[in-house]
């Protein structure tokens, strides 16, 4: 079922029940854009687990944006820090892996290139491994066929379909998605979360997949989103933002991501995304 | 349904008619035997046949562009040779000109060998320096901070102003005309090379700091690659501008080359040799835009026009 706590977190996964260590751990962040002086993160801390499927859910100018790039290492806080199993985070670095709402995909580069080169630069695979680990993900992706072509010749979803591949072929232990389905349509973006549930499943069921690199490890995920409905069909956990400091938590089941994903109306359901949507007004 | 025959078409082989009754008409000023232009004349109407056949949708233009070619010549070859209205050194007969085509074909294969030989060298050498050092400013602030201004000082002079000094400097007059090309082809890829780097998608930048990518990496593998379609984009001006500083250089003091080629003959008033050296070099310009459209074809298939 669903626990919603003000900034409390379970500490056992509700998807397996393991104990499950801690990812990562944001501590006292402040975050001030120098150009406009907007103070957008406010003391911000927040704990995410290995193995969650976190949600951060906020309107726009809230942070959650912000604070996926801090994550990143694309920006560096004024104040507070960010550990990754316990390490200070410096810059970007490949054991997280980013899908930006915009495809961050090398336009000069085919789909297949783009996603070996991720893979190659990752510094975890030779040349073969990561050509193996790129056509393995591109057929998961379902863009096996399109390996030549270059982004140009792609649609916004086939797009984003090639930089979850590209994440994933780097086996980076987090991922970190900023609202990349925002721009697609309604189709596409429920096949994409389908597609990205399945795919984080695997990661965490530590499917034996033969492919170099993928020893089972549990990806950790951090999702952002303005969109309430497509957070109750991804995440394990919901985390709101609201100016710059968390609001609330919520632990989300797998019924839920169920029943959301499949449009069904049931009567917890319809209740949760009541009060959720009453909130978030 | 049968296609119309567009009227351009008819207009112009309606002109190539009058043309070749022109040539063998007899007139006014006594000239060369005509085959060598008749040779020519078979040659445009291959090349246009050729292309219409290739692309059928062409054949408007090309039929038009035709036109121009045989009003010209007719207006030429009935001037000069039939009225003898121009002035006789000055304005050389067609016949006169294309016999220079066939009996110096091998001197001005040379030439045109020899001042190829330079403007690739140049072309090349400027701007790999000029797109490699724009990169390299481009993304390390503190260099473009102190070389951009540098570059919009000496940019802007033109390397032909430096040339007399450059030949004094240089060991060969060759090796000063290739410097001038040089120095002409490396500040425009230098400075552009920056803007284009400062212009930079920040996607793709971001895209490429996750990967957590080094300085070589990053100049090599991604602003490279990215600066290329401005490079290619370019090589026309750029080509254009080299032919120029080539012909002026070679006119400077070279003993080789097509402006060598133009400027002696025009020193002995052979005018006729002039004109057909004109055309010539008219003809390799044409060749090397046909190039330069044919690798920006082939290396930036990936970008969206």
């Amino acid at each position: 079922m669903v626990k919603g706590s003000p900034g409390g977190n379970a500490g056992t996964s509700p998807k397996n029940g393991r104990e499950m260590m801690e990812k990562i751990a944001v501590e006292h962040l402040d975050f001030t854009y120098k150009d406009s002086g907007q103070r957008v993160l406010k003391d911000f801390s927040l704990r995410v687990e290995e193995g969650e499927f976190l949600c951060v859910i906020g309107r726009s100018g809230c942070g959650k944006s912000t604070l996926l790039r801090l994550l990143a290492g694309l920006e560096r806080p004024q104040r507070g820090r960010i550990l990754l199993d316990g390490r200070e985070l410096g810059g970007p670095d490949t054991d997280r892996a980013v899908v930006f709402q915009q495809d961050p995909l090398f336009p000069w580069m085919t789909v297949r290139k783009n996603v070996v080169f991720a893979a190659a630069k990752s510094g975890r695979f030779t040349k073969q491994e990561a050509a193996e680990r790129a056509e393995y993900f591109l057929e998961k992706t379902g863009m096996s066929a399109e390996g030549k072509k270059y982004p140009c010749q792609l649609s916004g979803g086939m797009r984003q379909r090639t930089a979850l591949a590209r994440a994933l072929a780097m086996d980076s232990e987090v991922l970190l998605l900023d609202e990349p389905f925002g721009a697609l349509d309604n189709r596409i973006r429920a096949e994409l979360q389908q597609l990205i549930r399945d795919l984080w499943a695997d990661s965490c069921r530590g499917a034996g997949d033969g492919i170099a690199g993928s020893a089972g490890k549990r990806k950790t995920a951090v999702f952002v989103t303005h969109d309430l409905e497509e957070a109750l069909i991804l995440a394990t956990r919901i985390v709101f933002i609201r100016d710059g400091a968390v609001d609330r938590e919520l632990s989300v089941s797998e019924r839920i991501n169920r029943c959301c994903a499949q449009s069904l109306n049931l009567a917890d359901c319809l209740e949760l995304k009541a009060s959720l949507a009453e909130w978030f007004q | 349904m049968r296609k119309k025959v567009p009227v351009s078409m008819i207009v112009s082989h309606i002109l190539l008619a009058a043309l070749l009754t022109a040539v063998f008409l007899p007139g006014e000023k006594a000239v060369k035997a005509p085959w060598p232009l008749l040779c020519g004349v078979a040659l445009i109407e291959g090349y246009y046949l050729v292309k219409i056949i290739r692309r059928p949708r062409s054949r408007t233009s090309a039929s038009d562009l035709l036109a121009i070619v045989w009003a010209f010549l007719l207006i030429w070859e009935t001037a000069v040779t039939k009225l003898d209205l121009m002035h006789p050194v000055l304005v050389p007969a067609p016949e006169n000109v294309f016999a220079v085509f066939a009996e110096q074909w091998p001197v001005l294969l040379s030439g045109v060998c020899s001042s190829m030989e330079l403007l690739f060298f140049g072309v090349l050498t400027g701007l790999a320096l000029g797109t490699v050092s724009g990169l390299v400013c481009g993304w390390i602030s503190r260099l473009r901070e102190v070389f951009y201004p540098i570059a919009n000082v000496l940019a802007p002079i033109p390397s032909v102003v430096f040339a007399p000094y450059i030949i004094a400097l240089m060991p060969s007059f060759r090796s000063a005309s290739a410097m001038v090309i040089v120095l002409g082809i490396f500040w425009p890829a230098f400075l552009n090379t920056i803007l284009r780097v400062e212009g930079m998608e920040r996607r793709i930048i971001e895209s490429a700091r996750v990967l957590k990518l080094g300085n070589v990496s990053m100049i090599f593998e991604i602003l490279l690659p990215y600066a290329m379609p401005g490079v290619v984009g370019g090589l026309k001006v750029t080509m254009t501008t080299a032919v120029m500083l080539l012909t002026f250089a070679e006119m400077m003091g070279a003993t080789s080359g097509m402006g060598y080629y133009i400027v002696n003959y025009n020193t002995y008033g052979n005018y006729t040799n002039v004109v057909a050296g004109i055309i010539v070099v008219g003809l390799v310009v044409t060749a090397l835009n046909r190039l330069t459209s044919w690798i920006r074809e082939k290396t930036i298939r990936w970008r969206t026009e």
